[in-house]
């Protein structure tokens, strides 16, 4: 259908979709349900990012989520017939403004993270 | 020679879904959650990277006050597009091994019975959060 739109993307936004799956489960799952009464503090994020399971957990989510929520809006894009032009400054575009929130978001992270005996 | 007009090109394509059945619906879901999700996602990322870049005291404040109930009622929306979305994307990606395309009015109706007892089960839960206050 859209010859532009690339193998790799369609491929990877349907990788990333499975991936997404997994992670957000546990992350609504812990964050939301477990204890919904408990208020989320800096400490007890902390803590829960000092283990391997949620560090892999949240660098998944920003990173995956990220690409696969501007790839599916760059599908929406591509959806109308726009030009060859239009298509890849669309592209640059979306890897600008994700590659921008990756980084804002890892220093987030990394906030969360330095500060081990918080 | 008959020319289409603007509005007519894109009708029945993924631009404009119009044969107002199962799949379509199945198709106008996805778009919508995944259009409500790519939203939601940056505004999540912003809210919670920049309070807690800004410290401690004010990650807990921004995390107290997003405990309201408005905003738990709010996080059940958000069950309710994940679990559509995430299960629609597993439908759709099972069409691409070829499997299930012949049921996919089924597989419909079951990622929307699923998406239902997700929220259910999450409004149950969240419950003694929302009244407890």
């Amino acid at each position: 259908m859209h010859k532009t739109q690339g193998g790799w993307a369609w491929f990877l936004h349907r990788v990333a979709g499975i991936g997404l799956v997994f992670a957000l489960g546990i992350h609504f799952w812990v964050t939301h349900y477990a204890s919904p009464t408990e208020v989320i503090t800096f400490g007890s994020v902390n803590i829960r990012l000092q283990s391997l399971l949620f560090i892999v957990v949240d660098w998944t989510l920003l990173s995956l989520g990220i690409f696969h929520g501007l790839n599916g809006l760059r599908n929406i894009i591509f959806d109308y017939s726009i030009s060859e032009k239009a298509k890849q400054r669309v592209t640059w575009g979306l890897v600008i403004f994700g590659v921008t929130f990756f980084i804002y978001g890892a220093y987030g992270l990394f906030a969360f993270m330095q500060i081990k005996g918080y | 020679m008959y020319r289409p007009n603007n509005m007519e090109v894109f009708k029945n394509t993924p631009a404009w879904a119009t044969n107002w059945r199962t799949g379509m619906w199945a198709y106008v879901f996805h778009r919508i959650s995944g259009y409500a999700l790519v939203f939601y996602i940056f505004l999540h990322i912003s809210i919670i990277a920049t309070s807690a870049i800004m410290g401690p005291e004010t990650f807990d404040a921004v995390m107290e006050y997003l405990h309201s109930p408005l905003f738990l009622i709010l996080d059940i929306l958000l069950v309710a597009a994940v679990v559509y979305h995430g299960l629609n994307g597993i439908r759709l990606i099972l069409f691409d091994f070829g499997i299930g395309i012949y049921h996919q009015k089924q597989l419909f109706w079951a990622a929307i019975i699923l998406t239902v007892i997700a929220v259910v089960a999450a409004f149950v839960l969240v419950s003694p959060a929302i009244f407890g206050h």
